[in-house]
């Protein structure tokens, strides 16, 4: 049966209900409400990035189903290290829909997809210097100068082999 | 020409600078003087326009940076992130503690990042302090390169819960590894006395990979004292001096895991008969040259996984014997069938070895009665056959065969219950895997559905034979949807 889902700019998504419950906040509301035709509002989420949530739900939707006997979402995420081929395809987008589907992903409590985000995110952090950091991700150096002489000594006793 | 005024209000009169300046013409006095005012005023100018070029310039950058996307995400999840991408990699910690007041908080407030030491990577007493200092009370995860000593770690050895070694680090024996759970002795010229290891040393220890040989066996006069904590899990190379099998005996009520390299099958104290009553996991490598009967008779009640490499020798039968309640089996040759009375899922590293072993299970129908999956690593042979003698012998069968092929990304997933599971960073990523039982064969929706196709590609079909990049996306014990394939 599907499921009609409403976005935050009032876009209507029609579903099949084994795609909308890959999301744990959907699958629960569907279960309150029981069988129903009414539309389930989201409004944290806008409609390209709802768009982009459902693909992949969608290609993930025969995968297992997160239980309540598994570890917790830090230890399962610790577990594996590599994003399979598909998912990286599917998470090369621009930054401003990374961060939102992050976003989206953690609202609607769809761990493997938040996941994937995450991990997105922290590869294209590995191996950079500060700058280079700062750089890709517009953050602006708040530190004082003596903040900066203190954190120039630690960096200097990481190069001291 | 038109008269040009700049935004910023700085009038400049372009048609009459245009007009003074005739570069074939000499300048009288007053010309260089006039010049050198405009001169002044341009300068001037460029002047001004440079400042607040630099200053628009970092408004910009402030307007960015306020509605930069990172700076949505809740702490919980940045914190999560600057934690995984800076574990065990001493520069990224670095980098990210060196980014913004935020981040420094975040990650210095994230004591497991700062848990892994590779004292490879990092050299100086001073640097190592400081990741102690900033790790808090964490248990730490140890990797020493080989002739490195412990130095500072020394005094916090009962905070030590994974530690890899390929040398004796000076002064470790008199240590006390209080918590240390996971040991990893690597480097197969490094030997052992297994006086080393015992329970006094390591109280906690419950993961052993070992890659080394142990040095000699036990003295008749220790036998008695020496003993090993619970070992749950044992990597171990065979040799002929049977020091390995004393630490075999020790651990036999205990062990869930084994994983036994032959290098030899000519053991000094000769055959054996061991009964593991927990063991769920077992896997052999032969590696000796010599191609004979193993020197163990292992019995294993409870046995649910089996694994066989052979490098190249041919066995008829399998080297482990005690197959009755044996769920999973993987072989890189030819397997004989004949006791494996309750085997689901056979997984076989040669595709080609797929047709002789569904010849195997149809000259006797009686064969693996529970066999319901056969999975192998995917192969663009033909598989006509296959289907031709599969559709043959499930017609023979109360329970029908599937096979699937699938790709090495799916293969090379670490198999329930394995040793390296268990094995810590740089290696693999220290967790604690799940509990071999927690598999649960039987609720694997791939091992029970009486399967609508015979043989899958697993997801292969679902996306056609040129989209190779959606291969494999699953886990081995994916469910593949029978429906779409035939779609």
């Amino acid at each position: 049966m599907p499921v009609l889902l409403v976005t935050s700019d009032n876009e209507q998504f029609r579903v099949e209900k084994v795609v909308a419950q890959r999301s744990v906040l959907i699958k629960n509301m569907l279960e309150d409400v029981g069988e129903s035709d009414q539309p389930i509002p989201l409004p944290n989420v806008t409609a390209p990035v709802l768009k982009k949530v459902l693909e992949y739900c969608d290609h993930h939707q025969t995968d297992p189903l997160p239980t309540g006997d598994e570890p917790s979402a830090d230890e399962s995420r610790k577990r594996t290290t590599d994003i399979s081929e598909w998912d990286q395809k599917f998470i090369t987008v621009d930054q401003e829909m990374l961060f939102e589907i992050i976003l989206a992903a953690n609202y609607l409590d769809i761990k493997p997809l938040l996941d994937v985000g995450c991990k997105t995110v922290a590869n294209m952090i590995k191996g950079k210097s500060p700058e280079e950091i700062r750089k890709l991700f517009n953050i602006v150096n708040d530190f004082t100068p003596e903040e900066e002489a203190q954190i120039k000594k630690e960096n200097e006793w990481a190069e001291d082999r | 020409m038109a008269h040009v005024t700049p935004k910023l209000g700085l009038a400049f009169d372009y048609h009459t600078m245009r007009h003074l300046i005739d570069i074939n013409s000499l300048p009288v006095t007053e010309d260089i003087k006039s010049s050198g005012r405009v001169i002044e005023e341009m300068e001037g100018e460029i002047r001004d326009l440079q400042t607040r070029l630099s200053q628009l310039q970092g408004e910009l950058e402030i307007y960015k940076a306020w509605i930069a996307p990172i700076r949505r995400l809740p702490f919980d999840i940045l914190s999560y992130i600057l934690e995984y991408c800076g574990q065990g990699d001493r520069k990224t910690l670095l980098s990210i503690a060196a980014v913004s007041r935020l981040w420094r908080e975040t990650i210095l407030g994230s004591p497991r990042a700062w848990s892994f030491l590779n004292l490879n990577e990092h050299r100086s007493n001073t640097l190592t302090r400081l990741f102690l200092q900033r790790s808090g009370q964490c248990p730490l995860h140890v990797y020493l390169p080989r002739d490195c000593q412990l130095g500072t770690l020394s005094n916090v050895v009962d905070r030590i819960e994974c530690l890899s070694i390929a040398s004796m680090p000076f002064g470790m024996p008199s240590l006390v590894f209080q918590n240390l759970k996971k040991l990893s002795l690597r480097g197969g010229d490094f030997m052992i006395n297994l006086g080393a290891i015992d329970i006094s040393h390591f109280p906690s220890l419950r993961h052993l990979y070992c890659q080394t040989k142990f040095k000699d066996s036990l003295n008749p006069m220790y036998e008695t004292v020496w003993s090993i904590a619970p070992l749950e899990t044992l990597s171990i190379v065979a040799v002929p001096n049977p020091a390995w099998i004393d630490l075999l005996k020790e651990c036999i009520k205990s062990l869930k895991s084994l994983k036994i390299k032959y290098s030899t099958f000519k053991i000094s104290s000769g055959p054996l008969r061991l009964t593991f009553p927990c063991l769920e996991y077992l896997e052999i490598n032969n590696c000796a040259p010599e191609v004979e009967k193993s020197p163990l008779e292992l019995l294993t009640p409870s046995l649910k996984v089996y694994v066989e490499h052979s490098e190249g020798y041919f066995n008829a039968r399998p080297l482990h014997r005690d197959l009755r309640t044996v769920i999973h089996a993987r072989f890189d040759q030819i397997p004989g069938l004949d006791n494996f009375s309750q085997l689901r899922l056979l997984q076989l590293e040669e595709a080609s070895n797929v047709v002789t072993v569904l010849d195997l299970l149809l000259a006797d129908p009686s064969l693996c009665p529970e066999l319901n999956l056969i999975q192998a690593l995917l192969s663009w042979v033909s598989d006509e056959y296959c289907t031709a003698v599969l559709e043959k012998l499930n017609r023979a069968r109360t329970r029908p065969i599937r096979i699937e092929y699938v790709d090495n990304s799916v293969w090379s997933k670490e198999f329930p219950g394995a040793p390296e599971t268990y094995l810590c960073w740089p290696d693999a990523l220290c967790s604690e895997p799940p509990e071999i039982s927690d598999y649960g064969w039987s609720q694997r929706p791939s091992l029970n559905q009486s399967p609508a196709d015979s043989i899958v590609l697993s997801r292969l079909r679902l996306y056609g034979p040129d989209c190779t990049s959606h291969l494999g996306l699953g886990g081995m014990w994916d469910d593949v949807d029978e429906e779409s394939f035939d779609h």
